[in-house]
């Protein structure tokens, strides 16, 4: 930025100036000399330079040559400064340097044949300038901030007379900078910055002093004035002499320029707002976790979300889950579908998600996460809080650099570091996240009244004899009911019995007993600040998680701390350590909802809790007997039951990364990335033997033969089971980089090389120990004899076999290797055509796989075209940036350890059933010579714009990816005795598009709204594949099948429903038009495809409101194009209540049901037939279930969350003396739209059932604090 | 200063390459599993209770129903378990499998013989073990993929009849384990038998005496094996000689097989007692128990626990009950009851005290298969003394003897010899094979077989074996749509 500017005939000599600044700075200038870097030489004076993007440093280096001139700077100052555009033939020095610096963080000034840099901090001024009365001067004090009250460092100070003087400047001084990068030097001459004369003797004065007119000896004589200065690192900035009713402009990138009266005000707080149109995609640099790239030079396809919603959404801690909708082409599979579990068995769970599309059927899907430059395998410990930047990752030319597992995309973390040169902050973030129970009616079930009605009508006892259920399940209804039929009780009592029941509802219970409202609290807080060589960021944070689950506790707290060191210029490390520990607990409550018999209640009138052995299954008459025998009490109390059984587990994870660059020569630097990561867990388990499933099982270890012989106990009748179980992952990447950096045809072109390689192991190891009749307090356990207990024990009490197989001591280990070896380079030519390219080879431990089957390179090629460059697009001023890019590659999907081999993989056999002879070997895995890794190619066409003063932004990518050798479960020959195993079988192909737009819809100084709009569709189809099973090319194989040849992945195919017959019996159409009921009659073409279950159209639609200190944000996501399968009736055959648990009800659709002839006329609803025969040689209900009447639209619109957000004022803030204050409340999950009428969320719909939210609306309040 | 740092990062760079560049690197072996490299890791292969053991499904589920020595209770049979495939082979339907079905029975078979084929083909070529003994185990694999063939055979190969067998569809002969191989076909009932032959008869040459257990095939096992073979076959005189040879190996065992003798056993102290909920506590109820085994491969034959089919509402045909003498002990394995113990109206026996059964042979088939050929070949008091010798295990001497009127008679002695198969095999898989078998024997054609479903509300249904089509099931269609071109049975 100039520093300045005279207008009118008043010029000022460039000598004079440098005189008084030399007397100023002289001293402190030569003390600095001595460590500050000099490079000298000495020529001419006319400056010729033509530098596109050139270091500031370079150009230096070329004015020195041309001129002569020194320049004295501080190292750092260099590696701070923006890269120079300039293009001037006989340009006099100080233009140059004018163009130079414009923008810069820091000045200079000219001493005799030196140019001295310096900071920003002093103001410049142009004394002569200023007419004004002296009384009317003042001194001003001022500090600029954000939003968030955080200091503005570097902002721009332009103290004018008027705006419209203010208007000129910088005009003038635009157009002259244009003037100088275009090279048309004879069009800076009506600025005459270089050649200031001077129209009045200059005084020396103290900085910041303002001249009056008089003291200047000068005619008094109206003018203009232009007065700019840069705040300093506290975002102050001090005028020594202000003229009382001059204006301030103050201005800073990114933020809006504010207009600001001195108004006699000695002390003044400017607080700059965010502009709009940077509020979304602050798209400035992709990390792919090799490179740090800049937008323009970036070839491939990559996005980021907004992380101001990312941040905001405290509704969950998952970083997966934050990321739904905002990021075009990342689907998040959203609810209980989409909830994975950690591999390693540590009970973490993280949310699914899918970067464009399928690209495998047998294979996981998942992303390849990496924080740091690490891939991580447990992304479940990053505290989002501490996330700084998220790239994603999603064709070759992103991916392709991580090689054989990145053919699924790849994310790209980032956390916080400090920033240099900062003093310390402190920043707390809190919130209370309240989700409260789950609603059941979301998913209705008969009412107890409906209920005993259904039970009477489906009462069989021809078909189920009382004496087949000897071994069964007999609810209290079928009780009441069988001893009616078997005459032990009348008519009458029985009756009064059912409509006992049929008044009771249990789900008032089952919600104060087995459900507590759920909430989740969190606190965060953190730690940066830096010097010139050392900066860093600490953050602490607690998270209390307490679940619907009565008695679980779950907390955690995470420490990381990140350095950065830069000890000198040629050796950077920045240390990520991060620490994270989950402490949880649980108790023993069922886990139970509404379809549970409706009518049982879990305490009586008085508040005592009801014993229901029935519930476990046994018929009292059974029950009885082995209570009699084994002497063992068998009732049943679920309320008694919650302290019998305890669970306790404590998860650890260290994570350290170190990334360290060395600078070795020139533009070669050696880069190195080390990380390790371990994450111990122990969960301990005590089952009382008290408890009733451990009671069952003595049982079941019991031999007593009557009631009279005294009992034998194979297992200890005291104490309890207690497992030990301890996991670790430990993981460690060692990468070692040469990289090589260099602007080639005078710093026209820029070029960078990297080679490396790279090893990676990932171990998993699990070890558990499980005693028998342990003691908690004496920690004594009982000493079994595993070998008889194994062989079985004949004849006890509830089995003719009873058999102990727990194996005392198990262990699993897993180790996964990879070696690999990369090199990426990229050119960009002329600053407008930027090409690139990447090579992989990955060799992985995959067991007894031929490692010749893994040489398939993965690799990737990319351009792009900076249109928007071009001279011809000058003259399109609306255009502020376009570019084409396009990119093709190859990526990769290697399979998991096993499921390639060219040997048949033994496993010693365990226990079950103990082995008369032994120790034993069985196959594990049949031998497998043919398989190579799945490769996926990718074509990536983008654009990337800005439009209209960047109101309007954002890119469009088209994409068409093939992947070729899937590896899948394929059908084999059953004739080998194997029906089933890994195979490449076929190819996928997905097509698609993405668009990412951000606008600024209106825009005042106190208002603004701005639009965000996330889109991508995918087309994804499965060309060939190799065997389809025989079972495969069935109708009841395409209707589970998960992939079709010529269809989507995920197809739903379903039978043409044809309505009941008059036995209410489903028909179906067959493709001839006939209509049948006869079961099996359906063949492979005669059912229908009706879409696919993955969403074709998704993304987010965002829009952020702000007024004043308010912001609104509400973030909508959208899902369409797919389809799914309606919850329907699951009873049609069988008993009402038939299995032990807490299950027993059934939908509400069953009242519903064809119960008599004509029916059909009016439900579809197939009828009840008892006889499981008979229904399934009658008649198939799958004609039904799996009919098209019950497939239906899953599109939705849901806004996803709505946060209101308050910063309190400045103000207020400073009495409290606080740097910043935002409390915000956020509320989630509202379905605003959806295309199905039957009130399904598809969130929470799984092939064909519902599953209840875990909450309806959860609500956060959450505050963010900085002091 | 900037010289340093170049000098460290190279050697640094050198140094983090070298070692992760080690060769070794990637060449690691998981924990808890291996590849099959010395002769031990063979022979441990063998000892893998999937050879022998087959309480997850398979065995003889389908043979348990098929035989016409069950009978079923409606309610009971038809609710047990909501499989159609159970009332379909019992009715022996002619499609018992949908197009989804994979039989438990013969996927545990060719999973075996996946096995068999690996042991057969590689164990010679393993490492540190003698040439003895990796031919040992050799023969062994071979003698168990006999055993494998002949139950397939004799299931989906039309019954074994000189003239048409080399004719008859078979089953297809596996040689490899080899989960890619593809285009199987169906070899001739005759191309099975002579590889049955050939397996047995080049194991026989080789297998020891002796056997680590009675669940690792033995020498007596395998010469037992062909003697029923050629049983089936017709060719009694030559099954004689091998009978005779498995008693002899038999005897000469460490722990020779004996029979349990129920007077002992079911008599005050004996080993059988207490009658517990399921019945006496024998073999059946022990599938560790290998007293009376020369080979032993037990399946699962209780109530349905979702793999197999289960015996539910099975009980024992009133016409094959009639064949006990009301001494006979092993009806104390039966109970007139249903599952929940309540008495069955019409005194139908259910067999409760097998809820194992055993497959291979035991010593009291060993009897009966030397009876039978000593009868068939004229040896009436040879045959007499080896049927007595198993009733006097079974009942009371007083009631073991054979009616000196049938002793006398060939005919007469044969078919007792069949229906003492029946007594001691009775709901248990070996009745199906009989009838087969015997479908082609002239002493018995004509024969009816039937399976009553009884229900006292609806009234009973009477099935009837469709012969000679049903006596050979159908391939189930997955294995059929697999081969393109594999003709299946009529």
């Amino acid at each position: 930025m100039l520093l300045t500017a005279l207008f009118g005939p008043c010029r000022l000599q460039r000598k004079d100036l440098t005189k008084t600044l030399l007397v100023m700075r002289l001293t402190s200038i030569l003390l600095l000399a001595t460590c500050l870097h000099l490079s000298a030489k000495t020529r001419g004076q006319q400056i010729t330079l033509s530098e596109e993007h050139a270091s500031l440093g370079k150009v230096f280096r070329k004015i020195t040559g041309q001129t002569g001139y020194l320049f004295v700077y501080r190292d750092e100052w260099l590696r701070q400064a923006q890269p120079v555009d300039i293009n001037v033939k006989d340009a006099s020095l100080q233009q140059v340097l004018d163009i130079c610096f414009f923008g810069q963080p820091f000045t200079y000034v000219i001493i005799d044949k030196m140019v001295v840099l310096k900071e920003r901090t002093a103001i410049i001024r142009q004394p002569e300038l200023i007419y004004v009365d002296p009384s009317a001067l003042i001194d001003v004090h001022g500090r600029v901030i954000d939003a968030n009250g955080n200091p503005l460092a570097g902002a721009t100070v332009m103290l004018a007379a008027n705006r419209q003087d203010a208007d000129q400047f910088i005009k003038a001084r635009t157009a002259a900078m244009e003037n100088g990068r275009r090279g048309n030097s004879s069009e800076l001459a009506p600025m005459e910055i270089a050649a200031p004369q001077a129209a009045y003797p200059v005084q020396a004065g103290a900085p910041g002093q303002i001249v009056t007119p008089a003291q200047a000896g000068a005619p008094a004589r109206p003018t203009h004035f232009v007065t700019v200065m840069v705040t300093d690192a506290n975002g102050e900035f001090f005028l020594k002499g202000a003229p009382e009713n001059a204006t301030l402009f103050i201005s800073n990138v990114g933020f809006e320029t504010q207009e600001l009266k001195i108004n006699k005000r000695k002390d003044i707080t400017v607080r700059l707002a965010i502009k709009v149109n940077q509020l979304s995609n602050v798209e400035v640099t992709y990390n792919s976790g090799y490179q740090v790239l800049s937008k323009e030079r970036a070839t491939g396809a990559y996005s980021k979300p907004d992380m101001e919603i990312f941040k905001a959404r405290s509704g969950t801690m998952d970083v997966v889950s934050r990321l739904d909708g905002l990021v075009p082409g990342l689907t998040v599979i959203a609810g209980p579908n989409g909830v994975i579990a950690n591999r390693n068995g540590n009970g973490k769970t993280t949310q699914s998600a899918l970067i464009r599309g399928k690209s495998s059927v047998g294979l996981s899907t998942e992303p390849l996460y990496v924080v740091n430059g690490v891939v991580v395998t447990d992304y479940a410990d990053v505290e989002p809080d501490d996330i700084a930047d998220i790239t994603v990752l999603k064709d070759a030319a992103a991916a392709a650099i991580w090689g054989a597992r990145a053919a699924n995309g790849v994310i790209v973390v980032t956390t916080k570091s400090g920033k240099r040169d900062s003093k310390i902050k402190v920043n707390y973030s809190g919130y209370i996240n309240f989700q409260g129970k789950p609603d059941f009616g979301y998913s209705p079930m008969l009412s107890s009244r409906q209920y005993i009605q259904a039970a009477r009508e489906t009462f069989d006892p021809v078909e189920y004899p009382w004496g087949s259920l000897y071994n069964d399940y007999i609810a209290p209804h079928d009780l009441i009911l069988y001893n009616q039929y078997r005459g032990l009780i009348t008519d009458a009592q029985a009756n009064a019995s059912l409509d006992s029941l049929a008044g009771i509802n249990n789900m008032g219970q089952i919600k104060d007993i087995w459900f507590r409202n759920a909430l989740t609290t969190n606190h965060t807080l953190s730690l940066s600040g830096g010097g010139s060589v050392y900066s860093f960021y600490s953050s602490l944070s607690y998270t209390d998680t307490k679940s619907n689950s009565p008695g679980a506790k779950n907390n955690s707290y995470r420490i990381n701390f990140t350095q950065d060191i830069n000890p000198n210029r040629n050796i950077k490390i920045s240390l990520t350590t991060a620490l994270a520990n989950t402490v949880s607990s649980s108790e023993n409550p069922i886990a139970i909802s509404n379809s549970f018999l409706p009518y049982q209640l879990f305490k009586d009138a008085q508040g005592h809790s009801i014993s229901m052995p029935y519930v476990q299954g046994w018929s009292d008459s059974l029950r009885n007997d082995y209570q009699a025998r084994s002497r063992i009490n068998l009732d049943y109390n679920p309320i008694g039951e919650m302290n019998l059984k305890n669970a306790h587990n404590n998860n650890l994870a260290v994570n350290i990364t170190a990334n360290a660059s060395i600078r070795i020569w020139k533009g070669l630097s050696f880069l190195g990335t080390y990380g390790y990561a371990q994450s111990p867990g122990t969960s301990n388990s005590y089952d009382d033997h008290n408890e009733y499933s451990m009671r069952r099982r003595l049982v079941g270890m019991t031999v007593a033969p009557t009631t009279a012989s005294t009992p034998v106990y194979y297992l200890p009748t005291t104490g309890g089971q207690y497992i030990h179980t301890t996991n670790d992952q430990r993981n460690w990447t060692v990468r070692n980089q040469l990289a090589y950096v260099a602007n080639p045809r005078n710093g026209k072109d820029e070029l960078s090389v990297q080679v490396g390689q790279e090893a990676q192991e990932q171990h998993n190891t699990r070890e558990q120990l499980i005693l028998e009749g342990y003691d908690q307090n004496l920690e004594t356990y009982a000493t079994l004899d595993y070998n008889l207990l194994s062989q079985g024990i004949f004849n006890t009490v509830s089995s003719f076999y009873g058999g102990y197989y727990t194996l005392p001591f198990s262990v699993t280990d897993q180790l996964q290797r990879y070696d690999s070896y990369f090199a990426l380079a990229n050119y960009t030519f002329n600053h407008k055509y930027s090409i690139d390219g990447s090579w992989r080879q990955d060799h992985s431990n995959l067991f007894g796989h031929d490692r010749a089957t893994q040489n398939r390179p993965i690799w990737s090629v990319g351009g792009k075209w900076q249109l928007s460059k071009e001279n011809f697009m000058k003259p399109v001023r609306w255009v502020n940036e376009l570019g084409l890019r396009t990119t093709y590659g190859i990526t990769g999907n290697s399979p998991y350890i096993g499921t390639a081999s060219t040997k048949d993989i033994l496993r010693v056999s365990y226990s079950y059933p103990a082995v008369s002879t032994g120790p034993a070997l069985d196959i594990q895995g049949n031998a497998n010579t043919t398989l190579t890794w799945e490769t996926t190619q990718t074509l990536n066409i983008g654009i990337d714009y800005s439009l209209l003063k960047n109101r309007i932004g954002g890119s469009i990518d088209l994409y068409h990816k093939s992947t070729v050798d899937l590896l899948g479960n394929v059908a084999l020959n059953p004739f080998t005795g194997v029906t089933s195993g890994t195979g490449n079988i076929g190819h996928l192909v997905n097509k698609g598009i993405e668009l990412n737009l951000h606008m600024v819809n209106f825009q005042t100084r106190d208002f603004s709204w701005s639009t965000g709009l996330r889109f991508s569709y995918n087309k994804n189809k499965l060309v060939s594949y190799s065997t389809p099973s025989p079972y495969s090319l069935t109708a009841s194989g395409k209707l589970g099948a998960n992939h079709w040849i010529g269809y989507s992945s995920a197809p739903l195919f379903a039978y043409q429903f044809a309505g009941l017959d008059n036995l209410g019996d489903p028909q179906i159409r067959l493709a001839d038009k006939t209509v049948t009921k006869t079961p099996n009659a359906a063949g492979v073409d005669d059912v229908v495809y009706k879409g696919t279950t993955i969403p074709v159209f998704n993304g987010g639609f965002t829009n952020t409101f702000r007024y004043k200190g308010f912001s609104l944000s509400v973030n909508m996501i959208y899902s369409l194009g797919n389809v799914m399968r309606k919850d329907v009736n699951t009873l049609y055959t069988g008993r009402l209540a038939s299995s032990a648990g807490w299950t027993g009800n059934v939908p509400v659709y069953f009242a519903d049901r064809w119960k008599k002839a004509g029916d059909e006329k009016i439900t579809n609803i197939p009828s009840y037939v008892s006889s499981y025969y008979v229904d399934f040689t009658r008649r198939s209900t799958d004609y039904y279930r799996l009919g098209d009447i019950n497939v239906v639209s899953a599109s939705y619109i849901k806004v996803r969350d709505v946060t209101l957000n308050y910063s309190l004022p400045y103000k207020v803030v400073q009495v409290l003396r606080i740097e910043r204050v935002n409390l915000y409340v956020q509320t989630s999950n509202f379905m605003i739209w959806r295309a199905n009428k039957a009130g399904i969320d598809p969130e929470y719909q799984s092939s064909g059932y519902r599953s209840v939210p875990p909450s309806k609306h959860p609500v956060s309040i959450g505050a963010n604090v900085s002091f | 200063m900037k010289k340093h740092f170049k000098i460290i990062a190279i050697l640094f760079l050198l140094g983090v390459s070298q070692t992760a560049c080690k060769k070794d690197f990637l060449e690691v072996i998981p924990k808890g599993e291996q590849v099959a490299v010395t002769t031990a890791d063979y022979d441990l292969l063998l000892n893998s209770y999937s050879l022998y053991n087959y309480l997850n499904g398979g065995g003889f589920q389908e043979e348990m129903v098929m035989g016409d020595d069950v009978a079923a209770e409606a309610g009971l049979f038809t609710t047990a378990s909501p499989q159609p495939q159970l009332t379909r082979v019992f009715q022996w339907a002619d499609v018992v499998y949908e197009p989804k079905d994979l039989p438990l029975d013969l996927q545990a078979y060719l999973g075996s013989m996946y096995t068999c084929n690996k042991v057969i083909n590689e164990v010679l070529t393993s490492e540190s073990g003698t040439d003895d003994q990796k031919k040992s185990l050799q023969a062994e694999a071979m003698a168990d993929r006999a055993f494998l063939n002949f139950i397939l055979i004799n299931s989906y190969g039309k019954p074994y009849l000189a003239s048409s067998a080399a004719t008859d569809p078979g089953w297809p002969i596996i040689t490899t384990a080899n989960i890619a191989a593809t285009g199987f076909k169906r070899n001739t009932v005759q191309e099975m038998y002579d590889f049955i032959i050939k397996d047995l008869t080049a194991a026989i040459a080789v297998l020891p005496a002796q056997s680590v257990s009675p669940s690792r095939i033995s020498r007596a096992g395998a010469e037992a094996l062909l003697g029923k073979v050629y049983v089936f076959m017709g060719k009694y005189s030559e099954a004689l000689p091998l009978l005779t040879a498995a008693f002899g190996d038999v005897a000469a065992a460490t722990t020779p097989a004996r029979l349990y003798d129920y007077n002992v056993e079911l008599a005050p102290g004996g080993s059988f007692l207490p009658i517990g909920f399921y019945g006496p506590n024998g073999p059946g109820n022990n599938y560790q128990d290998f007293t009376e085994s020369v080979l032993a491969k037990i399946f699962y034959c209780g109530s349905y626990n979702g793999n197999g089919f289960g015996n539910d509402g099975l009980v024992l045909d009133p016409k094959t009950a009639a064949l006990y003498g009301s001494s006979d002990l092993r009806l104390q394995l039966y109970a007139a009851n249903n599952p929940d113990g309540s008495s069955n109206p019409a005194g139908r026996l259910r067999k409760y005290a097998v809820q194992y059964a055993n497959f291979g042979l035991g010593l009291s088939e060993l009897y009966l298969l030397s009876a039978e050929c000593k009868a068939r070949t004229n040896d009436l008091a040879g045959a007499t003394t080896d049927v007595e010798t198993l009733r006097k295990s079974r009942m009371p001497a007083a009631d073991a003897s054979v009616p000196s009127a049938t002793a006398a008679d060939q005919t007469a002695l044969i078919k007792f010899i069949i229906d003492e198969r029946t007594r001691e095999f009775a709901m248990e898989g070996f009745r199906w094979f009989d009838m087969r078998r015997l479908s082609v024997d002239p002493l018995f054609t004509g024969a009816i077989y039937t399976h009553t479903l009884y229900d006292a509300t609806n009234g009973n249904t009477v099935y009837t074996l469709k012969q000679p089509d049903r006596l050979t099931m159908q391939l189930p269609p997955f294995y059929i749509a697999a081969n393109p071109g594999m003709e299946n049975n009529p």
